[in-house]
C-alpha cells in the first residue's frame, strides 16, 4: 500500500497531540459524595491510596490542600457511596468436607479454596473478603479460614487457620459409624465393625465434645490432632441457631474459657439478653421468613421475627442467608431499618465481621493502613436499588459492570414546561436518551444515581437559536450546498465553556450567506465525535430577504422553484421505481423503452483560475521534510471539488471547498475516525497558477504552496446516464447538494429561518411560506411590533434580537415580553461563538423587562427547539429525547440560582 | 479381546468378515513373542548406513551403532570398526533415533488405581499386564521405555517402575523397580480438597509416629542386648532420637516400607496437581520433607497458572496430554487458549509430555505431541529431546535411556524419516539390541491396511538407495512363512540380513514414506 505524502504529514500532526495518558501511577485519590470507612461516615470525603493500601482518609476539604501537589490521579465520583470491600462472616465458597468423622480438627477450609479461581462475578455482591468454613455438618468439622476473593494467588489467604469450627445444630447428630479398613485386610486381619460416632442426640453434643478434648490430651494423634489445634488458642466458631443451642454455646465457651463467637442465631431474639451479657460476638444469619423448605435434611428455617436487642457492646455481624454471598446485601437491607441510622448497618458487613474474624488490620475499613479494598456504590447500599459501580481490590479495579451505563437523576423539581413540573421526581437516562420521567423511574442494575439534593431544579439544556460556535473565526460565506457540520469535530475548550454555561445545543450558522441562502445545523456543545455532536447534517434552511418588498422575495422564490422541480424529479423517480418494483414483483415483462440516454456533461467553462492539476508542497509545522502531492480540482461556480491523484491515497481523499475571489477555503474529507478533526485548507491564489496558504488540523497548521501544472482537470469519468438500467429499473436523478435542503424544506422535514430586512418584507415572507405551509421562523428586530398579530395568526416562531429592549418614540418595549404574551413562540440567539455562554443572562434581562420566568425558560429550551424544528430531539424532558439536562439549585430565571451540573447526551460535562 | 481399546473397534467387523482372524492373531502373537523368548545377550548388532540422531550430541549421517549384549558399545561414522561376528543391519536411508520414553503411564496396568485412597505399600509390578495392547502399540509408535505408575486418583499411590514394552511376564518386562511413589494433592474422586489434604498429612504424620515408636523400641532392644540393667533407661524423646539410626531395613513393616524409602531418598515423589491451587500444597510438602531433588509434579488442568511457584521451586514437571488449556472469562465470556508447554518453556522449567490415553488418535502418539511443540516454536531437536533424553532425566534414568550413547541401553528405533514427521513410520524397533518390532511383520497393521497404499507417482531413480522392500511381488509369500514359523531371534537375524541386502539391490517405493522425503529428513 502506498501512502500519500499527505499522510505522513497528518500523522505527524497526530503525534504532536498532547499526551493525555496518565503515567501508570501506583495509587490514586478517590473523592466521593459519601465515604463510609467502616468506622465513620465522611461526607464529601476522600481517601488516598498508595501501593494498594489506604494512606489517608478524611474530608475532601481537609485533604485537598495537601493533595494539590500530589502525583496521584484523582478519581471523582460525585454521587457515589463508597464502602470498604465487604467481609462475609460466612460463605459457601468451600463445600463442607465429605469425611465422616464427627470430630476432626485437621480439615482446613483454606485447603478447599481455589486460590487461582476466578471469583470476579461474586464481586458484584460487594464482598471482597469471605470466611471459609469446613462445614457446619459435624460437631467439630475443622478449621475455618479467611480469604480474599481476588488478588495474586499467594496473597489471597488472609488467615489459614482463623478458628475451630464447632456446630451445635441438629445437623451434627447421627453421624454415620466410622469404618477403618486395616492394612492389609486379609483373612488374618479382619475388617472390624464400624465404630459408632457421637453425638447421637442434642444432649450428647457438648458431652461428646468435652470427652473428645479429654481423650485427645492423652493421645494427640486422635481427632485429627485435636489436642494441638485446641491448645493453639484459636477462637471457637460455634454454629447455633435455636435458643437452646445458643445457650449451650455460651455455656461451652464460658466453661472452657475460650474466645469465640456464635454463628446463626435464628432464635436469637429469645436469648438476646444472655448473649449480650456474655459479651460473645454474634454473626447473625438472617433467613428469609419461611425460607425454602426443599428436600434438605435440615429443618426449615424460620425468619427473624424480631431484631435482637443486643445493646451496643455486643459485636454483631451479618452473614448472608444460606451463606450465599449474593444475598448479603439483602441481609443488610433487612438490618438497616433497625439501626439508629441506616449508615450504621454498613459496619455489620465490614468492620464488625473483620474484627470477629481477626482481620481488622487488613480489611473491613478504609482508615489509614488498611488494604484498599473498596466498593463504589451508586447510592447507599441499604437501599433496595443500590448496585456497585466499581469494585477495587488492593488498589486495582477488580470489577466493573458489563452493562451499558445508565444514570438516574433525582431532583426536587423537574421542570417539564411552563405549565407542568414534577416535584421530587426522577429521570432515567439510557444510552444518552431520556428513557423515563416520573416520580419513581426504573433503576436498572448498576445505574449511577445522581441525587441532586434539596432545592435542585432540573431543566432541559438551553438552546442557542443562532450562533457561530465552532466556526473558529471563519468568516467565509456558505451556500445551500455546503455542509457546515463538516467543520465540527470533538468539542474543545470554547465549546466546553459554552456547555458549562448551560447551552447544550446551538444552531451553527455561517457568518455570511451565499446568495442569500445557506444551511445551518444544530450542534451539541459537547461530544467526543462529530456524529455524537451533529445528529443530522442539515437542520434548517437559512434565508435572507431584503430590499423592496416586491423584489425581496425574488431570490427566495427562485430557489424554492428550483427546489420544487428537483423535488418533483425525485417524486417522479420514486413513483416509477415503485411501479417498477410492483411489476418486478408481479413478474411482468418490463418493456425496454429505447430511451435516449440523457447525457450529462460537465459544463465546460472558459479558463478558470482553479480547475486543473495542482502540485502542492506541504512544509513546516511538525512535518520534518516537505512533502508533495498532486490534486486534481474542478471548479463549478464558486464551489470546487478535487481529489488527491498522486500518489494514490489508500482511501478516497476529497477536497471540497469554495473559491471566493482569490480566497480558497476547503476541507479535506477523509473517512470518519481516521483523524481527530477535519483538515482545512485556507489559501490565496497568487497570480496565475500558484497559491499559498495553510492546512490546519485542530491547533496545528502547515504551510502549503501550490502550482498548477495543467489546466485540465483529470476528469472523473463523465458518465452517460440512462434513465433506466438494463433491467428496466429507473435511474435516480442526480443528487444536487445545493437543492437538497430546499427539497427537505418542501417536504416539511426542516423549517426555514428567514432574516427579513426592510419595510413590509417580513409580511411578504410570512405570506409566502404560510401559503406553502412551510414551518417558518423569523429573525426580527424592532420592526416585530408591527407584525404581532400576523405572527400570532400564522403561528410563526420568532428568534428574538440580542437587544432586550428598544426605545421607540420614547417608549421602550421589550420584545420578549411583547411577543410571548401573545402566545408567539420565541427563542433566544447569541449571534456569537463562545459568547453564547451569556445566553442565560440574555434571558434574565428579558425577565427583568417583564417576560415571565417560565416563558423565558421555555424560550431557552422547548421554544427554541420548536423554532429550529428539533423539538423531537431536544428542548424538553420527555422520554425518547436526548438527555441534555441541567441541574440548577433553583429556578434558572431567579436571581441567585446557580447552574450545578450539565449533562449532554447523558454524559456529564466536567468542570 | 475385550481389552481392545476403543479406537480399534472399527476393525472388529472387518475381522469377522475375514475367514482367518484367529490364524492371523495367533501369527501376530507368535511374531511378537518369538523375539522375546530369548533374553538379551550374546549378540552383537551393528546398525549401519542410517542417520543416527543421538539426541545427546550431533547427528551422524551414515553412522554406525554397535550394540553388544544390549548395551551400545560404539556410536560413530561409517569408519567405525564392525566386529566380524556382529549381525549387520543396513539402515541406509533410515533414521536411527533413541526410543521414546513415556514418562508417566498407567496404561500397562489392569486398572490404573487402587481402591484404597492411601496405599503406599502397593507396587505396579503386581498389576502389570503384559498382554495389554498398549505395549504392542508403544513399540509401533517407537516407545521403548515406559515409566509405569499408578493413576492420579489416589492420596498416596504405589511404587512405579521402568518397563520395556516386550516380554511375557512382568519380570521380563521390568527393568528398574522402585522409581517413585505417586502422591496427589488434587482431590480423589468423591473427596474434597480439604479431605484430600487432611488425609495426605495424616499419612505422613502417622508414618512419623510409627517411626518414632519403632525407634524407641529399637533403642530399647539394643540397650537390652548390651546390658540387662535397665537402670539407665532414657526418657522417650532421647531414646527415640537415638533409636533412629538403629532402624534396619528388616525392621520396616510392609505398610511403611515404601514411605520409609520415599523419605530416606530411595524413591522419587511424583505429585499429581490437577489444578493450579493444588500446586502450593504439593510444593509445601516437597519443601517440608526436602524432596526437591527427586520430586516431580504431574500437572493437569490450569496448573500452569502456578508457573511462578513452580519456577521458584525449581521442580521438574510432567504435563498432561491435553496440551491446550481453554479458559472462559467469568465476566466477558471470552475464551482464551493457552498452549501449556509454551508456558513452561518460556519460564525455563524442565518438562516432559505424555501421550494421551483416551484422546484423539494422533494425540496417543507421543511423536505427534512432540511435533506440536515444534509447531509452537520449539526447535525440532529440542522437541525430540523432550520425549527422549528429557523424559529420561525427569524419570532419573538418563544414565541408561534417552539417547544413543556408548554405555546406554540399545533401545533404538529405525524411522523412515524424521521421528517428529507424521509421514514417518517406525520401520524397526530394537530393544536391548534385539529386534522387537518390524513394520513388515506387523500383522495388525496389515489388517488395518490390507492393501498396499498407492505407490508414489515417480518411484524410479533413487539417489541414496531406497530402503524399502518389494512388498508386492513374491516377497509376502516369502515372509509369511517366516512370520508364522516363529523362529528364534538368533535365526531371525538371517532373514533380516537377507532383506537388507535385497534392499540395497532392488530399491523400490515404500508404502508409507517416499524415500525421497526420508532422505530430506535425514539430511536435517
Amino acid at each position: 500500500m502506498r501512502i500519500s505524502p499527505i499522510w505522513p504529514g497528518i500523522l505527524c500532526l497526530l503525534m504532536w497531540l498532547p499526551a493525555v495518558s496518565l503515567e501508570a501511577a501506583d495509587g490514586f485519590i478517590l473523592r466521593a459524595a459519601t465515604i463510609h470507612t467502616g468506622v465513620r461516615v465522611i461526607e464529601d470525603g476522600a481517601i488516598v491510596v498508595r501501593d494498594g493500601k489506604v494512606v489517608e482518609a478524611g474530608r475532601w476539604e481537609d485533604l485537598a490542600p495537601a493533595l494539590a501537589t500530589s502525583d496521584l490521579p484523582l478519581i471523582h465520583w460525585p454521587d457515589a457511596y463508597v464502602t470498604p470491600g465487604w467481609v462475609a462472616a460466612s460463605s459457601n465458597l468451600v463445600a463442607p468436607h465429605p469425611s465422616p468423622e464427627s470430630i476432626h480438627a485437621d480439615f482446613r477450609a483454606a485447603d478447599g479454596y481455589d486460590r487461582y479461581g476466578d471469583h470476579r462475578p461474586l464481586l458484584e455482591t460487594g464482598v471482597t473478603t469471605a470466611h471459609l468454613s469446613p462445614g457446619e455438618h459435624r460437631l467439630l468439622s475443622g478449621q475455618g479460614a479467611v480469604v480474599k476473593l481476588v488478588g495474586a494467588a499467594d496473597q489471597r489467604i488472609l488467615r489459614v487457620s482463623a478458628d475451630l469450627s464447632l456446630s451445635l445444630t441438629d445437623a451434627v447428630d447421627g453421624a454415620r459409624p466410622l469404618l477403618r479398613i486395616p492394612f492389609p485386610a486379609s483373612s488374618d486381619v479382619a475388617i472390624t465393625a464400624p465404630t459408632p460416632q457421637r453425638p447421637r442426640s442434642r444432649i450428647g453434643r457438648l458431652l461428646a465434645l468435652s470427652e473428645a478434648l479429654e481423650r485427645s490430651n492423652q493421645d494427640p494423634a486422635i481427632h485429627g490432632g485435636l489436642a494441638e489445634a485446641w491448645s493453639s488458642g484459636l477462637p471457637v466458631r460455634v454454629a447455633a441457631s435455636k435458643a437452646s443451642e445458643i445457650l449451650a454455646a455460651i455455656s461451652f465457651l464460658r466453661g472452657k474459657d475460650r474466645d469465640g463467637y456464635i454463628v446463626g442465631g435464628t432464635e436469637i431474639g429469645q436469648v438476646a439478653a444472655a448473649v449480650a451479657a456474655a459479651g460473645i460476638p454474634l454473626v447473625l444469619r438472617i433467613q428469609p421468613v419461611g425460607g425454602d423448605v426443599g428436600f434438605t435434611d435440615r429443618e426449615p428455617v424460620e425468619g427473624l421475627t424480631d431484631w435482637p436487642q443486643l445493646g451496643t457492646d455486643t459485636l454483631l455481624a451479618l452473614a448472608p442467608p444460606k451463606d450465599d454471598l449474593r444475598q448479603l446485601r439483602w441481609a443488610l437491607v433487612q438490618a438497616a431499618p433497625h439501626m439508629e441510622r441506616p449508615d450504621d448497618a454498613i459496619a455489620l458487613v465490614t468492620h464488625h465481621p473483620a474484627r470477629i474474624l481477626g482481620v481488622e488490620d487488613r480489611v473491613g475499613s478504609l482508615e489509614a493502613g488498611a488494604d484498599a479494598d473498596l466498593v463504589i456504590w451508586n447510592e447507599g447500599p441499604w437501599k433496595v436499588t443500590a448496585h456497585p459501580l466499581e469494585v477495587i481490590a488492593d488498589g486495582a479495579v477488580a470489577w466493573q459492570p458489563q452493562t451499558e451505563p445508565t444514570t438516574v437523576i433525582r431532583a426536587e423539581t423537574i421542570w417539564l414546561s411552563p405549565e407542568d413540573r414534577i416535584d421530587g421526581g426522577e429521570v432515567l437516562i439510557e444510552q444518552g436518551k431520556i428513557a423515563a420521567v416520573g416520580r419513581r423511574v426504573p433503576h436498572p442494575p448498576h445505574s449511577r444515581v445522581i441525587d441532586a439534593g434539596s432545592g435542585s431544579f432540573l431543566v432541559p439544556g438551553f438552546i442557542d437559536s443562532y450562533g457561530h460556535l465552532g466556526l473558529r473565526g471563519d468568516t467565509g460565506s456558505s451556500g445551500t450546498g455546503d455542509r457546515l457540520y463538516r467543520l465540527i469535530g470533538a468539542s474543545d475548550e470554547p465549546e466546553h465553556r459554552v456547555a458549562r454555561s448551560g447551552v447544550t445545543s446551538q444552531l451553527l450558522t455561517p457568518m455570511r450567506l451565499q446568495r442569500g441562502a445557506a444551511t445551518a445545523v444544530v450542534v451539541k456543545t459537547s461530544g467526543r465525535t462529530r456524529s455524537q455532536r451533529v445528529p443530522q447534517p442539515v437542520s434548517v434552511l437559512l434565508l435572507e430577504a431584503s430590499g423592496h418588498p416586491d423584489e425581496a422575495l425574488g431570490g427566495i422564490s427562485r430557489l424554492m422553484d428550483q427546489g420544487k422541480k428537483y423535488l418533483e424529479s425525485w417524486k417522479k423517480y420514486e413513483k416509477s421505481l415503485a411501479e417498477w418494483r410492483k411489476k418486478k414483483a408481479a413478474g411482468e415483462e418490463i418493456e425496454q423503452k429505447e430511451e435516449e440516454g440523457e447525457e450529462v456533461v460537465v459544463e465546460q467553462q472558459g479558463p478558470d483560475p482553479l480547475t486543473g492539476v495542482w502540485e502542492l508542497t506541504i512544509s513546516g509545522g511538525p512535518i520534518p521534510e516537505p512533502e508533495t502531492a498532486k490534486i486534481s480540482i474542478k471548479l463549478d461556480g464558486t464551489e470546487f471539488e478535487g481529489r488527491v491523484v498522486d500518489p494514490i491515497p489508500p482511501f478516497p481523499v476529497r477536497v471540497v471547498g469554495t473559491l471566493d475571489g482569490t480566497t480558497i477555503e476547503a476541507t479535506i474529507e477523509i473517512e470518519d475516525g481516521v483523524l481527530p478533526g477535519v483538515p482545512k485548507i485556507k489559501a490565496e491564489l497568487e497570480g496565475e497558477d500558484s497559491l499559498v496558504g495553510t492546512i490546519s488540523l485542530m491547533q496545528f497548521s502547515v504551510d502549503v504552496v501550490g502550482t498548477r501544472s495543467s489546466k485540465e482537470a483529470k476528469s472523473f469519468k463523465v458518465e452517460r446516464r440512462k434513465k433506466r438500467d438494463e433491467d428496466g429499473r429507473p435511474n435516480a436523478p442526480r443528487v444536487n447538494l445545493a437543492l437538497e435542503p430546499v427539497r427537505k424544506v418542501l417536504e416539511g422535514q426542516i423549517p426555514v429561518v428567514v432574516t427579513p430586512s426592510g419595510l413590509e418584507v417580513a409580511t411578504k415572507v410570512i405570506e409566502y411560506f404560510s401559503e406553502k405551509k412551510i414551518p417558518l421562523t423569523l429573525r426580527l428586530g424592532q420592526e416585530m411590533r408591527l407584525y404581532r398579530d400576523l405572527l400570532a395568526e400564522k403561528s410563526v416562531s420568532v428568534i428574538l434580537p440580542a437587544e432586550s429592549s428598544f426605545t421607540i418614540q420614547r417608549k421602550s418595549f421589550a420584545p420578549g415580553n411583547f411577543l410571548s404574551r401573545s402566545g408567539i413562540n420565541v427563542a433566544f440567539q447569541s449571534q456569537a461563538s463562545d459568547g453564547a455562554r451569556s445566553l442565560q443572562q440574555q434571558a434574565m434581562q428579558a425577565v427583568e423587562r417583564g417576560m415571565s420566568a417560565d416563558a423565558a425558560l421555555h424560550a431557552l429550551t422547548g421554544g427554541a427547539a420548536r423554532a429550529l424544528g428539533a423539538a423531537d430531539r431536544v428542548g424538553s424532558i420527555e422520554s425518547g429525547l436526548d438527555a441534555d439536562l441541567l441541574i440548577w439549585n433553583g429556578h434558572p430565571m431567579e436571581a441567585g440560582s446557580r447552574l450545578q451540573r450539565v449533562f449532554i447526551h447523558g454524559e456529564e460535562v466536567p468542570r | 479381546m475385550s481389552r481392545v481399546s476403543g479406537s480399534k473397534e472399527p476393525m472388529l467387523p472387518n475381522m469377522m468378515l475375514t475367514p482367518r482372524p484367529v490364524v492371523s492373531l495367533v501369527a501376530a502373537l507368535i511374531l511378537l513373542f518369538s523375539t522375546q523368548v530369548v533374553p538379551a545377550g550374546e549378540s552383537k548388532l551393528a546398525l549401519t548406513g542410517g542417520t543416527v540422531m543421538t539426541v545427546s550430541g550431533e547427528s551422524i549421517a551414515g553412522g554406525v551403532v554397535l550394540i553388544e549384549d544390549g548395551i551400545i558399545t560404539a556410536v560413530g561414522t561409517a569408519e567405525t570398526e564392525i566386529p566380524y561376528d556382529a549381525m549387520e543391519v543396513d539402515c541406509t536411508g533410515m533414521i536411527l533415533a533413541p526410543g521414546f520414553v513415556d514418562p508417566h503411564s498407567s496404561d500397562g496396568l489392569d486398572i490404573p488405581n487402587e481402591n484404597l485412597p492411601s496405599a503406599p505399600f502397593v507396587d505396579v509390578f503386581d498389576a502389570l499386564d503384559p498382554s495389554r495392547f498398549f505395549f504392542e502399540d508403544s513399540l509401533r509408535n517407537g516407545v521403548t521405555s515406559i515409566h509405569v505408575m499408578q493413576g492420579n486418583n489416589c492420596v498416596v499411590g504405589g511404587v512405579s517402575r521402568i518397563v520395556h514394552p516386550i516380554g511375557l511376564t512382568p519380570h521380563e518386562m521390568s527393568r528398574q523397580a522402585g522409581v517413585a511413589l505417586k502422591l496427589s494433592t488434587s482431590p480423589r474422586r468423591g473427596y474434597g480438597r480439604m479431605r484430600q489434604l487432611a488425609e495426605l498429612r495424616e499419612v505422613f504424620e502417622e508414618y512419623d509416629r510409627w517411626r518414632e515408636n519403632l525407634a524407641e523400641s529399637r533403642y530399647e532392644q539394643e540397650a537390652d542386648k548390651e546390658d540387662d540393667d535397665d537402670s539407665d533407661a532414657l526418657p522417650p524423646e532421647e531414646s527415640r532420637s537415638k533409636g533412629q539410626e538403629l532402624i534396619r531395613d528388616e525392621d520396616l513393616d510392609d505398610q511403611h516400607r515404601h514411605l520409609a524409602h520415599l523419605i530416606d531418598g530411595r524413591l522419587g515423589a511424583w505429585i499429581y496437581c490437577g489444578s493450579a491451587t493444588d500446586v502450593a500444597p504439593a510444593l509445601a510438602l516437597v519443601a517440608e520433607r526436602d524432596w526437591k531433588d527427586r520430586a516431580v509434579l504431574v500437572l493437569a488442568g490450569d496448573a500452569h497458572l502456578a508457573i511462578e511457584e513452580i519456577k521458584e521451586a525449581g521442580i521438574d514437571v510432567v504435563l498432561d496430554s491435553d496440551l491446550i488449556h481453554r479458559k472462559r472469562d467469568a465476566l466477558t465470556g471470552d475464551v482464551e487458549e493457552t498452549f501449556i508447554p509454551d508456558v513452561y518453556r518460556r519460564a525455563g522449567v524442565r518438562f516432559a509430555i505424555q501421550p494421551s490415553r483416551s484422546g484423539a488418535m494422533p494425540e496417543r502418539f507421543i511423536g505427534y505431541q512432540a511435533a506440536r511443540l515444534v509447531r509452537s516454536g520449539m526447535a525440532p531437536a529440542a522437541a525430540l529431546r523432550i520425549v527422549t533424553l528429557g523424559a529420561a532425566e525427569i524419570c532419573g534414568i538418563d544414565d541408561r535411556y534417552g539417547s544413543i550413547e556408548v554405555g546406554k541401553i540399545g533401545n533404538i528405533v529405525m524411522w523412515t524419516g524424521d521421528p517428529l514427521d507424521l509421514n514417518s513410520w517406525v520401520q524397526k524397533v530394537f530393544v536391548e539390541g534385539i529386534l522387537a518390532y518390524d513394520l513388515e511383520k506387523d500383522a495388525r497393521l496389515e489388517r488395518l491396511f490390507p492393501e498396499e497404499p498407492e505407490p508414489e507417482e515417480a518411484p524410479a531413480p533413487l539417489e541414496d538407495g531406497g530402503t524399502s522392500e518389494d512388498g508386492e511381488d513374491a516377497k509376502p509369500a516369502e515372509e509369511t512363512p517366516e512370520k508364522t514359523a516363529g523362529e528364534a531371534p538368533a535365526e531371525d537375524g538371517e532373514p533380516l540380513e537377507e532383506k537388507s541386502s535385497e534392499k540395497g539391490e532392488a530399491p523400490a517405493d515404500k508404502p508409507a514414506d517416499p524415500p525421497k522425503e526420508s532422505s530430506v529428513a535425514g539430511g536435517e
